[in-house]
C-alpha cells in the first residue's frame, strides 16, 4: 500500500507538471491552434499577445521538474514498485490529458485560474 | 529530433506501415488478449461465479493431501505440486519428469482434485502432464492465456509466431520514433480539430507517442518470454548441458543435489504453509515439495510480490524437518544477475506487483496500444482510399477490431453453458470460434462500413449485457450471496460486463474519417 501512495502522489505531481507544460503553450503549439481552429485575423493575434513579463520560460523548467522529479525521487528512495507504477500510469494519464486538452482547458481555467492563466490560454 | 532525407524518412515510413499492415491486426490479437490476461486470475475467478475457499493452501490440507501419496506409484513422489483452481480447488500433483518418445522432457504422474474443506478427491487423472484433461473450472482462463502466449498455435510455432510479433511492436516503436520529427513537442500538443483525417492522424501519434516506453518494455519482455522458451532453452541446453534438457531446467529451476535417500516421515505442510505466511505477510499460492518422503526433502512456497517489492518471492523448508531454510531465486540456487533480470521483466511483462492497481494501469495501457495499432492502421486505409485493393482492409479493420472482444464474449458465453450443463472444456475454443465467423458473415453481408460497425457494436453492446444474467443463471450465485462469500471481484466484473455494455448500446458509431473531407471550418 505504501508504494501505491507515493505512486499516486508521485503521479500527481507530474500531472501537474504536464499541465503546466500544455498551459505553457509554447510557439509551435499557438502555430498549431492557429491553424487548426481557423480562427479569424483578430483572433490569430489575440493569441499571439502577452500581457506583462514572459515568464513561460520559467515555467516550462518548472513544469519540466515537476514531470521528472517525482522519478528521480523514486528511484533515488529505491522505491522501484512505485516507480513502476508511475512509469505506467503517468503515459496513459497524460495521453488522456492532452487527447481532451481543448474540453480540459477551459475548465481549468475557470477552476484553478492561478495555476494556468496566461500566454493566451484564455485568449479566445 | 532526428533529420532524415526525403528518401530515407521514405523508406522508413514504409517499414513502420509494412510491419504493421503485415502482421498488425495479429498483433492486436496478442495485445489486445495479454491486456485482458493481466486479469486472467480474475476473471478465472467470475467464470466460476467465486470461490467458497478464499486461500484454500492456508486450510488445514496436509490430513487431506498425506494419504494420497500412499496411493500413486513411488517414484511421482520425486515431485509434488500443490496449488488451488479458480474454484478454490485443491490440485495436487504428484510426478515426475520423463522423456516421451520424441525426446521432449515432459512431466508423467496423477493429478487430484480436491475440496479444499472436506479434502474429497473430486477427480483423478494419471499420464503425460499435457495429455491431462483440462481443468474445467479453469478452461476460460487457460482458454484467454494460450491465445496471448501462442494464439492457440501448436509448440513451439505459436511461440515462434508471438516472438516475431513482440520484434515487430519494436520495430514500430523505433521505427515510430525515427520518423516523427518532433517527438517531445508534439507530445503536449492537443490533435488538430480541422478536419477528421488530420485529427486521426494526430490522435494516431499522440497515443503513440506516450506509449512508446510501454510498447518497447512490452516488445522486449515478450519477444523474451517466446523465445526464451522455445529457442533460448534448447540452445542453452545444447551447448551447456550437451543436450541433456532435464539437467539444464533442474540448473536453471535450483532443484537440490539428490542427497540422502533413506524413508523419512515428511513435516506437516500445515506448518510449512503457517511459517511461510507468517513470515512473507501474504498467502502462498503454490507449494512444490521435492522427494516426499526421504530425509532430503525440500519444500518450495511461491508468493506474489507484496510489500513494495517487484519480485515474487520463494521459500525453502527441509521438508523432512519443516525447518526453514531461506528465500530462494527464482533462478538457480543463489542471487544472480539473471535472477534479478529474470524478476524485473516478469514484473515488467505481468504487472502484478502491486495487485489490482499495477494490474488496472498495465490494462489501460495494453489497451492504449491496442489504439495505436488499430488508428495506424486505418490512417494507412484513408490514406489508400482511392485504392480500391485496399477497400478490403478497412472492413478486416472493423471485423477484427470488433470481432475479437466480441468473440472473446461468445468464448465466455459457450463456458458458461458448458459449465452449466456439464460439457467439455473445449467449449471457450467453440464459442470463440462461432463469434468469429459470425463477425467474418457479417462484414460479407455488409457493404457499408459504419452500419458494420453499429451492428458490432450493437453486438458486442448485447452480448456483454448476458454475461451477468448467464453468469448467475448457470450458477445460481446472487451477489448477496457473492458478498457474503468474499467474492467481491465477481460482482466488480458483472458491474464492468454491464458498464461496457450499456457504453457499446449507447455511442452512436463515427463515421469513418476520410481524406476528401472538407475541414471544419
Amino acid at each position: 500500500m505504501l508504494s501505491i501512495g507515493i505512486a499516486i502522489l508521485a503521479i500527481a505531481v507530474s500531472l501537474i507538471g504536464i499541465i503546466q507544460l500544455c498551459a505553457t503553450d509554447p510557439k509551435r503549439l499557438r502555430a498549431h491552434r492557429k491553424a487548426s481552429q481557423n480562427r479569424t485575423p483578430h483572433d490569430a493575434r489575440g493569441i499571439g499577445r502577452v500581457t506583462g513579463r514572459d515568464r513561460s520560460g520559467e515555467r516550462r523548467r518548472l513544469a519540466i521538474f515537476l514531470l521528472i522529479g517525482p522519478a528521480l525521487l523514486q528511484l533515488q528512495a529505491l522505491q522501484f514498485g512505485a516507480f513502476l507504477l508511475w512509469l505506467g500510469a503517468l503515459p496513459v494519464l497524460a495521453w488522456l490529458i492532452i487527447l481532451y486538452w481543448e474540453a480540459l482547458e477551459p475548465w481549468l481555467n475557470r477552476r484553478i485560474p492561478a495555476i494556468i492563466r496566461r500566454e493566451g490560454i484564455t485568449s479566445s | 529530433m532526428i533529420k532524415l532525407s526525403r528518401e530515407r524518412t521514405l523508406r522508413v515510413l514504409d517499414v513502420h506501415g509494412w510491419s504493421g499492415v503485415l502482421l498488425g491486426l495479429a498483433l492486436y490479437v496478442v495485445v489486445f488478449t495479454g491486456a485482458i490476461a493481466v486479469f486472467a486470475d480474475e476473471l478465472g475467478l467470475w467464470s466460476v461465479s467465486g470461490r467458497d475457499v478464499q486461500s484454500p493452501l492456508t486450510q488445514s490440507i496436509d490430513r487431506h493431501v498425506r494419504p494420497l501419496s500412499g496411493q500413486v506409484d513411488e517414484r511421482y513422489l520425486e515431485d509434488v505440486n500443490l496449488f488451488n483452481n479458480p474454484a478454490g480447488e485443491l490440485v495436487v500433483f504428484f510426478h515426475t519428469h520423463e522423456t516421451t518418445p520424441n525426446g521432449q522432457i515432459e512431466d508423467i504422474g496423477v493429478r487430484y482434485r480436491l475440496d479444499a474443506k472436506t479434502g474429497e478427491v473430486l477427480a483423478r487423472d494419471e499420464g503425460y502432464g499435457k495429455d491431462l484433461p483440462d481443468d474445467p473450472a479453469s478452461a476460460l482462463e487457460r482458454f484467454l492465456v494460450d491465445l496471448h502466449v501462442n494464439l492457440h498455435a501448436p509448440d513451439p510455432w505459436g511461440l515462434y509466431l508471438t516472438g516475431i510479433l513482440g520484434l515487430v511492436l519494436l520495430v514500430s516503436a523505433i521505427s515510430g520514433i525515427i520518423l516523427h520529427r518532433h517527438l517531445i513537442k508534439d507530445m503536449f500538443l492537443s490533435p488538430r480539430q480541422s478536419s477528421r483525417a488530420l485529427k486521426a492522424r494526430d490522435q494516431h501519434n499522440l497515443a503513440a507517442t506516450w506509449s512508446v516506453p510501454f510498447s518497447i518494455i512490452l516488445a522486449l519482455t515478450g519477444a523474451f518470454f517466446s523465445f526464451a522458451i522455445s529457442l533460448g532453452l534448447p540452445v542453452i541446453a545444447m551447448t551447456a548441458f550437451g543436450g541433456d534438457q532435464e539437467k539444464m531446467i533442474e540448473t536453471l529451476i535450483g532443484v537440490p543435489e539428490p542427497g540422502d535417500e533413506t524413508p523419512h516421515q515428511l513435516a506437516n505442510l500445515d506448518t510449512i504453509l503457517a511459517k511461510s505466511k507468517s513470515m512473507t505477510g501474504t498467502d502462498p499460492v503454490f507449494l512444490s515439495v521435492i522427494h516426499w518422503g526421504r530425509a532430503d526433502a525440500k519444500a518450495l512456497t511461491f508468493h506474489w510480490p507484496h510489500g513494495g517489492d517487484i519480485n515474487a518471492t520463494q521459500h525453502q523448508f527441509d521438508a523432512a524437518s519443516g525447518e526453514y531454510l531461506g528465500s530462494k531465486p527464482r533462478i538457480g540456487t543463489q542471487p544472480s544477475t539473471g535472477n534479478t533480470l529474470f524478476n524485473l521483466i516478469s514484473a515488467l511483462h505481468f504487472g502484478n506487483f502491486a495487485g489490482w492497481f499495477s494490474k488496472l494501469i498495465w490494462l489501460v495501457l495494453g489497451l492504449a496500444l491496442c489504439y495505436v495499432t488499430l488508428s495506424g492502421l486505418q490512417l494507412w486505409v484513408i490514406r489508400r482510399e482511392a485504392e480500391q485493393q485496399w477497400q478490403w482492409m478497412a472492413k478486416a479493420l472493423s471485423t477484427v477490431g470488433y470481432g475479437l472482444p466480441f468473440s472473446l464474449v461468445t468464448a465466455s458465453i459457450a463456458f458458461l453453458f458448458a459449465q452449466g450443463l456439464g460439457w467439455s472444456s473445449a467449449w471457450p475454443a467453440w464459442g470463440f470460434l462461432l463469434g468469429s465467423a459470425a463477425c467474418v458473415l457479417v462484414a460479407r453481408r455488409t457493404s457499408d462500413l459504419t452500419s458494420l460497425n453499429a451492428t458490432f457494436r450493437q453486438w458486442l453492446g448485447w452480448s456483454l449485457l448476458s454475461l451477468p444474467v448467464l453468469r448467475t443463471l448457470s450458477s445460481g450465485e446472487l451477489w448477496v450471496f457473492l458478498l457474503q462469500a468474499g467474492n467481491v471481484w465477481v460482482i466488480l466484473l458483472d458491474l464492468t460486463w454491464i458498464f461496457l455494455g450499456l457504453y457499446y448500446l449507447r455511442k452512436e458509431p463515427r463515421s469513418v474519417p476520410s481524406l476528401t473531407e472538407a475541414p471544419a471550418c
